[in-house]
């Protein structure tokens, strides 16, 4: 063996070394935000079970407090491993798999809010809820599908997606990042940016930038390098560059405090190990623009 | 959505409701007077904004800026940001007025040197100009509920005219009174002076109620001031008035007077907000003012000056509306108000006390008659949204019926003043342009009474 080929069975080496000491500790990482131990474990199973005393016969007869109990369940416990077997909310009741993702999203639809349960069918796909129990999940795509064909219904290419505004204004005017967030998700899911003025309320009106919007929004729960991406991602710099008459500024002078924020991230830096960031890599990954 | 107040809440709400209704309805009700100034006016009492005026004043439906404060409260719970509003108006006043002729069937006189010469009654016209600052509000909106606190210039109304004199029925008899009465040769001439001021301070507050349902409450302190004289001269039967002597008596109408309103309003919007629906109601304020007779240095017939307290009535009016926006650009809005203007005559104060100054006489003053009319407004607001600033291009038109206060009875002299006008057709334009945090309106309203041009401007953070 001469020196090249020595080096590069070292740089082999030092690579498959990395990818076996590395990869548990990212697939640890990523158990640690969605694995939980046995004590969240059942207290996640407690509200799964008050959540689950509201269905009856395949219906919600309080979706909203289901709603609660599940969102609860859910952040304790978003990937139980075992730990959670099938729960009957009181004896002599159906027993129910733990997904609690996938009752989330059939909660939202029976309260006719397409948006939110589409992003919770999207969770319970990414979180493998389907494998947990196919018969239950059986029609995820098919009410996935239906959401977002509800929510492509109301689109009208002259009149702005109600999301967005809502959005801006949970970011503008109250800084409720996760909210501007998923409203900007939504918007999109509806109508791509395409910088076209819109009325955000009254007749104040702002450029139709959502992907922008969740960049900053993004940055702000902490899922940095997710934000960067987006940022990278948003036709804004090119309308901007396009447009003479400033009604770009703010949102140019925006775009480029976060890009200055994102050059100074070390190149080196993992992913995102907050439940948060976890939830949006599976939203991002299924977002239609 | 109503889980989400809680039961002791709604308690709450509907004790205060209950509350403020019965202590705001505690006023004593004497009314308006039979001056014969009161005839030659008409107050119309406006809802703000340049933005609402160019859409003909249908705003129940959209009420989005924060002119909403005082139109439909509930509208405050579609401001997303705090902002500000403020406007001035110019208000140009047309007052019609009997001023000369002859009652129509009666044919005139004639010969030399006489006036009397003009079959059947003739208006006169004048006019008067008012300017000033019409509004201001602050809105701070949060998530579920919003507040805000404004000043509203209600009326700002000023009136200057001289009536010549119409001949009545009669010839020769003439009441040395002036006071028009039913056996009178003819009207006195009158120098007429009005300023009325109605400003409102108050607060707003709406609250989302969820489904697209709002709900909102305004609290108003009103302010008022009235300062009305009417000279009265008789002239010769077959001569010209002459307002330099023979002032035989003058009416004054005075007074500076507070009272409190409130007004509640509801919003409904799609969840496209494609459709919205929109309704209020506005308690007016009573305010009382004293109402003076006095004899003038050229009195034929001396008499003890009177006085008495009179009632200046702002009726309640009761509002609907609709609003259509197929497209962001586009608004179309349409608005029903019920203005009960027949209050203004509960307790209607005879201020030359007839019923002593000329026994014979009834007063007649249950005759005196106005009735409540059914506004109509229809708006329409077209945004170029590709273009910046953003232009946005409003008409808009509203058909207010008569409310003159008119007499129905014997009283020959007040049946020729008190009488009957057109219904007016008002037409409104308006431009706006807007910023990213500045918006500047433009609006017209004209009709043949009044015509009101208004400048307003909104600012956000």
């Amino acid at each position: 063996m001469n020196a090249q080929q020595i080096g590069a069975a070292m740089s082999k080496t030092h690579l498959w070394t990395f990818f076996v000491l590395a990869l548990p500790a990212a697939a640890a990482a990523q158990q640690a935000v969605t694995h939980c131990d046995k004590e969240k474990a059942e207290k996640a199973r407690a509200e799964f079970r008050l959540a689950m005393e509201n269905r009856e016969d395949g219906e919600w007869w309080d979706a909203r407090d289901a709603i609660s109990h599940l969102k609860k369940a859910a952040d304790l416990c978003p990937d139980p491993r075992n730990l959670i077997p099938p729960t009957a909310p009181a004896p002599f009741f159906p027993k129910y798999t733990y997904i609690p993702f996938y009752f989330l999203g059939t909660c939202h639809v029976s309260l006719e809010e397409p948006p939110d349960a589409l992003r919770y069918f999207h969770l319970s796909s990414c979180l493998g809820e389907p494998k947990r129990d196919e018969d239950a999940t059986e029609d995820l795509d098919a009410l996935a599908g239906g959401c977002l064909k509800q929510i492509v219904r109301h689109q009208r290419p002259n009149k702005q997606p109600p999301y967005f505004s809502e959005g801006v204004t949970a970011a503008k005017t109250r800084k409720e990042w996760k909210r501007s967030a998923e409203r900007m998700w939504d918007s999109m899911q509806v109508w791509p940016e395409d910088g076209e003025t819109t009325l955000i309320s009254g007749r104040w009106t702002e450029p139709y930038v959502p992907r922008l919007h969740l960049a900053i929004a993004l940055f702000e729960l902490g899922c940095r390098q997710q934000a960067c991406e987006q940022l990278k991602r948003s036709k804004l710099k090119e309308l901007a560059a396009k447009d003479k008459s400033g009604k770009y500024d703010e949102e140019h002078k925006q775009m480029e405090q976060l890009a200055a924020k994102c050059s100074a991230l070390p190149r080196t830096a993992g992913p995102e190990n907050s439940w948060i960031c976890q939830q949006w890599q599976c939203w991002l990954q299924k977002d239609r623009r | 959505m109503l889980k989400q107040l809680s039961k002791n809440s709604w308690k709450l709400v509907f004790a205060a409701g209950w509350f403020l209704t019965a202590a705001l309805g505690q006023h004593q009700l004497m009314a308006q007077t039979n001056l014969e100034t009161n005839a030659g006016v008409q107050f119309n009492f406006s809802t703000p904004g340049a933005g609402n005026m160019g859409l003909g004043g249908a705003f129940l439906a959209l009420a989005f800026d924060a002119s909403a404060a005082y139109t439909n409260p509930a509208g405050l719970s579609t401001i997303t940001q705090p902002e500000w509003l403020v406007e001035a108006r110019h208000w140009s006043y047309t007052h019609r007025f009997t001023d000369r002729g002859r009652i129509e069937g009666e044919e005139p006189v004639g010969g030399p040197n006489t006036p009397d010469t003009i079959s059947g009654l003739r208006d006169g016209q004048d006019e008067d100009q008012v300017t000033g600052l019409s509004y201001f509000s602050y809105v701070y909106p949060r998530r579920d509920w919003a507040l805000a606190l404004y000043r509203h210039e209600l009326v700002n109304f000023e009136a200057n005219f001289s009536t010549f004199g119409a001949y009545l029925k009669q010839t020769r008899s003439q009441n040395t009174l002036g006071i028009p009465g039913t056996l009178d040769g003819r009207l006195a001439s009158l120098r007429n002076h009005m300023e009325v001021d109605i400003v409102a301070y108050g607060g707003a507050a709406s609250y989302r109620l969820g489904r697209g349902l709002s709900a909102g409450v305004a609290l108003s302190y009103f302010d008022f001031t009235i300062d009305t004289q009417a000279d009265r001269f008789l002239p010769e039967l077959f001569a010209p008035p002459n307002f330099e002597d023979r002032l035989v008596n003058f009416q004054t109408q005075q007074g500076d007077d507070t009272d409190w309103g409130v007004a509640v309003g509801f919003l409904w919007e799609s969840r496209q907000k494609t459709w919205s629906v929109g309704g209020v109601y506005r308690q007016g304020p009573d305010f009382a003012f004293q109402a003076r007779s006095v004899p003038g240095i050229g009195a034929f017939l001396e008499f003890e000056p009177r006085e008495r307290q009179a009632t200046f009535i702002v009726p309640d009016v009761y509002g609907i509306g609709i609003a259509f926006r197929p497209t962001d650009a586009l608004r179309m809005a349409f608005d029903v108000d019920r203005i009960r203007y027949s209050q203004l005559t509960d307790g209607f104060v005879d201020i030359f006390d007839i019923a002593t100054l000329s026994p014979s006489q009834p007063p007649e003053t249950d005759r005196f008659v106005i009735d409540d009319t059914n506004e109509l407004h229809l708006g329409m607001e077209y945004a170029f949204l590709r273009h910046w600033p953003i232009l946005t291009l409003r008409a808009g038109a509203w058909y207010e019926p008569d409310h003159s206060l008119r007499f129905e009875g014997e009283n020959v002299g007040f049946g020729a003043v008190f009488r009957p006008r057109d219904d007016q057709m008002h037409y409104t334009a308006g431009v706006g342009i807007a910023l990213r945090k500045v918006q500047l309106d433009a609006a017209v309203d004209h009709s043949d009474r009044v015509s009101v041009v208004s400048l307003s401007a909104g600012f956000r953070r």
